[in-house]
C-alpha cells in the first residue's frame, strides 16, 4: 500500500497554513521566525512529494538549494534580530514603531 | 552528461564573473590596502574599482554578440539556467547604469565605516540582478531572486547609528520571508504540474492542458510572493518602512535596480510559462487565469499607493509609496501580454528607476545637510541650491508624467499598449482608472516642489554646498530623464528590435 | 507504510502546532526541530535519501540551534507580556481561508491521482551530477550568496562600540576583527 500524493500535499497545506497563522498571530519575532521557517519547510515538503510522483530529481535538487539559501537567510536574520535587540531591548513585533508619520 | 565545456560557461557568464570579482577586489583592497585612509579616500577608490568592474561588464555585453541559440550546446546543457539573448542584455546594461548611479550617489555619504562590504554586496545584488532577468528556470529564478533579496537586506542594515535602519531591514526581511514562502509553494505546485522547471517545459506542459484549479492557486501564490518584489499592494507594507529607514542610497538601490530586475522575470514567467493560463481580465469577461489577479493588484496598488501618498510628511516615505502606485502603472504592460505591452514596460520601468535613483540622490544631500528628509526641510531649496531645486522638479515632474518628460511618455506607451491589448478595449477600465489615479498623483509631487520654490527656508537659509561630483551626477540623471522624454526611441527602439530577435529565436 | 505516515505526518503536525502557540520560546524552538525531523522523515519515505539528511543536518543541526542561541542571547523566553498580538482574529481568517483552498484544489486537481512511479535507485550520484553539470550556475550563485550572507551576518552583528567616532576607525579594529571571525566560523559551520 502506497502514499498518494494528495497526503503529502495536504500535510503540506496544514504546515503552510500553520504557519502564516503564526506569522500574522505571534508578537515575538524569534517565534515569527519560526513561523517562516515552518512554511518554506510546508514548499520543501511539496517539492520533494511531487519529485517523488514526477519521477525526476528536479524538485529534490530545488530542495537542496532551498535549504542551503534557508541556512544563509537564518544567520543574517538572526544577526538582525540580535542587533535590533542590542539597540532596543526589545524582542516585538509591536515595538518596531520608530517610525511613523 | 557528459560534454559539458567549462570554459565555455565561464565565456557566457563573464558580465556576472567581472562583477563578482569587482566585488570581491574592492573587499580585498578596502580591507587590505585601505584600511588606514581617511573615509573619503576609502570610499572613492573602492567605488572606482567597483565602477571598473561594472564598465567592463557593459562593454563586454555591447561589445560582443550574442551566440545563436541553437549553436551554443554550453546553454542547452544549462537547462535554461541561463538564457542570452539581445532584450536579456539591454536590461542587463541598464542594471549596470543604475548600479553606477547607486555607487556615485554613495561615495558622498558617511554612515558606515564599511565601506569595503558596502560596496562588494551592492555589486554582489547587482550579480544577483543580472542571473536573475537571465535566468528560465525556477530554481534560477528563486537563487538569483535570494541573491538579490539578502544582499539589499544587508544593505538596509548598514546605518548602524541609526534604530530606523536596523528596524527598516527586519521588517524587509521578515516580508521578505513571507514573500520567498508564498513564492516557493506557488513555484512547487506548478513544478508538480509541469514535472519540470524550465519556462519552456512548463508552458508545453500546461499550454497543451485544461486549467487545473490547483494551477490557479499556484498563479496566485507567485503573484503573491511577485507582488512584495516589485511593491505592489498585498505585500507592500514593507516599502515605507524600508525605504525610510535604509540609507539612502540602499533605498534608492531597492527603488530602481531590483524593482527592474524583478518586473522583468516576473513579466517573463507570466507570458512565457504561464502563457496558455492567462485568462481574461477584460471588464464584465472575466475568466480565471493570471490576467485578472494581475489586473486587480494593479488596481489595488495605484489606489491605495496614491492615496497615502497625499498625506506622507516624509519624502522617502512620499517617494515609497509613489513607487507602490507606480508599480500598479507598470503592470498594465505585463496585462497587455503583447509584444507592445513587454517593451512598454520596460522602458517605462527602466525610466523610473532612473528618475527615482536621481530623486533620492537630492533627498540623500538634502538629508545630510539638514538632518532629515522631511517635505519642510526642503523649503527654499530652490534658493539655497539652485541645481538641486532644477534636478528635483525634473524628477517630480517625471514621475508624475508631465508631458516632455520620460515619465509622461513612459505612461503613454503603457496605456496605448493596454488599451490596444485583447477584444474590445478590454482592458480600458483600468486604464481610465490608472489615468485618474496619475491626476490624483500630481497633487503630491507639487507639494514637494511647493517646498521646493514657493516657501521661504524657516530658519537657516544659507546657500546649501554640494561638492562638484554630485552635481555632475544628479544633472546627467536629469539630463537622461529629459532625453529619453525628447527621444524616447533611442531606448524603445532598440527594446522593440531586441523583443523581436527574443522572440524568433 | 500507511500507519508509520499517519504516525510521522500526527508527529510533525503536532509539534508544528506547538512551535507555533507555545508561550515559551525554548519550548517552541524545540518543537519546531521535531517538525524539522518529521519532515525528513517524510522526505526518506518518499525515497529522497540526499535531502532527507541534508534537511537533519542543516535544519536541525544548524537552524534550529542558531534559533536557540538567538532566544538566549535577547533573553525573550521569558515573557511577561501577552504572546500573541492584537491581529489574532485576522491570522485566523486568512490562515483558514489559505487552508480551505489549498485543501479543495489539491482534493479536485487532477494531480491527486497520479500513479507512485516504481522506487528509483538510490539518487544522491545523479544529484552530484546534475549539480556539476546542468545545475553548475546555480551551484556558482549560491556561493556568491553564502559569501553575502557572511559579509553581512559579521556586519550587523558586529559590535559598533559607543563613542566611536566618525574619523577613528582603527581604535577598535583589533575585538571587532577577532569577533568578525568567531562569527565567520558560525556561518561557516551552518554552511558546512
Amino acid at each position: 500500500m502506497h502514499i498518494p500524493l494528495e497526503h503529502y500535499l495536504i500535510v503540506s497545506g496544514i504546515l503552510f497554513s500553520l504557519g502564516l497563522l503564526g506569522v500574522i498571530m505571534r508578537r515575538n519575532l524569534l517565534v515569527i521566525y519560526m513561523c517562516l521557517e515552518l512554511m518554506l519547510n510546508a514548499a520543501n515538503l511539496a517539492l520533494v512529494a511531487m519529485s517523488r510522483f514526477n519521477d525526476n530529481l528536479n524538485g529534490q535538487i530545488m530542495v537542496f538549494f532551498i535549504i542551503t539559501v534557508a541556512a544563509a537567510e537564518v544567520s543574517v536574520g538572526l544577526a538582525l534580530i540580535v542587533a535590533l535587540y542590542r539597540k532596543r531591548q526589545t524582542a516585538h513585533v509591536e515595538d518596531l514603531t520608530t517610525m511613523k508619520n | 552528461m557528459s560534454g559539458i565545456s567549462y570554459s565555455e560557461i565561464l565565456k557566457l557568464v563573464a558580465p556576472e564573473m567581472l562583477v563578482s570579482l569587482a566585488a570581491l577586489a574592492v573587499l580585498a583592497i578596502d580591507l587590505l590596502v585601505m584600511r588606514e585612509a581617511p573615509q573619503r579616500y576609502r570610499f572613492w577608490t573602492g567605488a572606482a574599482f567597483a565602477g571598473l568592474g561594472c564598465g567592463l561588464a557593459i562593454a563586454w555585453l555591447l561589445a560582443m554578440n550574442p551566440p545563436p541559440h541553437s549553436m551554443s550546446a554550453g546553454l542547452s546543457l544549462l537547462q535554461g539556467t541561463y538564457a542570452d539573448d539581445v532584450l536579456v542584455r539591454l536590461v542587463k546594461v541598464a542594471l549596470l547604469v543604475m548600479t553606477l548611479f547607486t555607487l556615485a550617489i554613495s561615495m558622498e555619504s558617511n554612515f558606515t565605516d564599511h565601506i569595503g562590504e558596502y560596496l562588494a554586496l551592492i555589486l554582489l545584488a547587482t550579480v544577483g540582478m543580472m542571473f536573475l532577468v537571465s535566468s528560465e528556470n525556477l530554481l534560477m529564478v528563486f537563487i538569483s531572486l535570494e541573491l538579490t533579496s539578502l544582499s539589499l537586506y544587508i544593505l538596509t542594515a548598514f546605518n548602524k547609528r541609526n534604530v530606523e535602519s536596523a528596524e527598516a531591514a527586519l521588517k524587509y526581511f521578515l516580508f521578505g520571508g513571507m514573500s520567498a514562502a508564498f513564492t516557493l509553494f506557488g513555484l512547487s505546485l506548478v513544478y508538480g504540474l509541469a514535472g519540470s522547471i524550465q519556462f519552456s517545459e512548463i508552458y508545453s506542459k500546461l499550454h497543451a492542458a485544461k486549467i487545473d484549479t490547483l494551477l490557479l492557486a499556484a498563479i496566485v501564490m507567485t503573484v503573491i510572493g511577485f507582488g512584495f518584489k516589485i511593491a505592489a499592494v498585498p505585500f507592500h507594507l514593507w516599502a515605507p518602512d524600508a525605504y525610510q529607514g535604509a540609507p539612502t542610497p540602499s533605498a534608492a538601490f531597492i527603488a530602481s535596480g531590483s524593482k527592474v530586475a524583478s518586473f522583468f522575470i516576473f513579466a517573463k514567467l507570466m507570458m512565457q510559462a504561464f502563457a496558455g493560463a492567462e485568462g481574461n481580465g477584460a471588464w464584465r469577461h472575466f475568466t480565471p487565469g493570471w490576467l485578472p489577479v494581475v489586473a486587480t493588484v494593479a488596481a489595488c496598488s495605484m489606489l491605495l499607493g496614491n492615496l497615502a501618498a497625499i498625506v506622507q510628511g516624509n519624502v522617502k516615505r512620499l517617494l515609497a509609496y509613489s513607487a507602490i502606485a507606480h508599480a500598479g502603472y507598470a503592470l498594465l504592460g505585463l496585462l497587455s501580454n503583447s509584444q507592445q505591452g513587454m517593451s512598454s514596460l520596460i522602458y517605462y520601468i527602466v525610466t523610473y528607476g532612473l528618475t527615482v535613483l536621481g530623486a533620492f540622490g537630492v533627498v540623500a544631500i538634502v538629508e545630510e545637510r539638514t538632518g532629515d528628509a522631511s517635505i519642510s526641510s526642503f523649503a527654499g531649496l530652490g534658493r539655497r541650491q539652485p541645481l538641486l531645486g532644477l534636478c528635483m522638479m525634473v524628477f517630480m515632474l517625471s514621475l508624475a508624467g508631465i508631458p516632455p518628460l520620460a515619465g509622461f511618455f513612459g505612461k503613454f506607451y503603457l496605456f496605448t499598449a493596454a488599451i490596444g491589448a485583447g477584444k474590445d478595449m478590454g482592458m480600458l477600465w483600468l486604464v481610465i482608472f490608472a489615468i485618474a489615479m496619475s491626476a490624483v498623483s500630481l497633487y503630491y509631487y507639487l507639494q514637494v516642489l511647493k517646498q521646493i520654490y514657493v516657501v521661504p527656508a524657516v530658519e537657516d537659509s544659507r546657500p546649501i554646498v554640494v561638492p562638484v561630483s554630485s552635481r555632475i551626477i544628479l544633472s546627467l540623471l536629469a539630463l537622461v530623464v529629459v532625453v529619453l522624454g525628447c527621444a524616447p526611441e533611442l531606448l524603445l527602439g532598440r527594446l522593440i528590435t531586441a523583443i523581436k530577435l527574443a522572440s524568433h529565436q | 507504510m500507511g500507519i508509520t505516515f499517519a504516525i510521522i505526518a500526527a508527529l510533525t503536525l503536532v509539534s508544528a502546532i506547538a512551535a507555533m502557540s507555545l508561550r515559551n520560546l525554548v519550548h517552541c524552538a524545540l518543537s519546531l526541530a521535531v517538525t524539522f525531523a518529521g519532515i525528513a522523515a517524510m522526505y526518506l519515505q518518499l525515497d529522497a535519501q540526499f535531502v532527507g539528511f541534508a534537511q537533519i543536518l542543516v535544519y536541525i543541526g544548524a537552524v534550529a540551534i542558531l534559533i536557540v542561541f538567538a532566544i538566549l542571547l535577547t533573553r525573550s523566553s521569558e515573557t511577561p507580556q501577552p504572546v500573541i498580538s492584537r491581529s489574532w482574529i485576522m491570522g485566523i481568517v486568512i490562515a483558514l481561508a489559505v487552508f480551505g483552498v489549498l485543501t479543495k484544489v489539491i482534493l479536485s486537481s487532477s494531480i491527486a491521482q497520479r500513479e507512485l512511479p516504481a522506487k528509483p535507485a538510490p539518487t544522491v550520484r545523479q544529484i552530484g551530477d546534475q549539480l556539476m553539470t546542468r545545475y553548475v550556475l546555480p551551484l556558482e550563485a549560491i556561493g556568491l550568496l553564502l559569501t553575502a550572507a557572511t559579509i553581512g551576518a559579521v556586519i550587523i552583528a558586529m559590535h559598533d562600540k559607543k563613542g566611536r567616532g566618525d574619523g577613528g576607525q582603527n581604535v577598535n579594529s583589533t575585538p571587532s576583527r577577532a569577533e568578525a571571525h568567531q562569527h565567520a566560523d558560525e556561518t561557516h559551520n551552518l554552511i558546512t
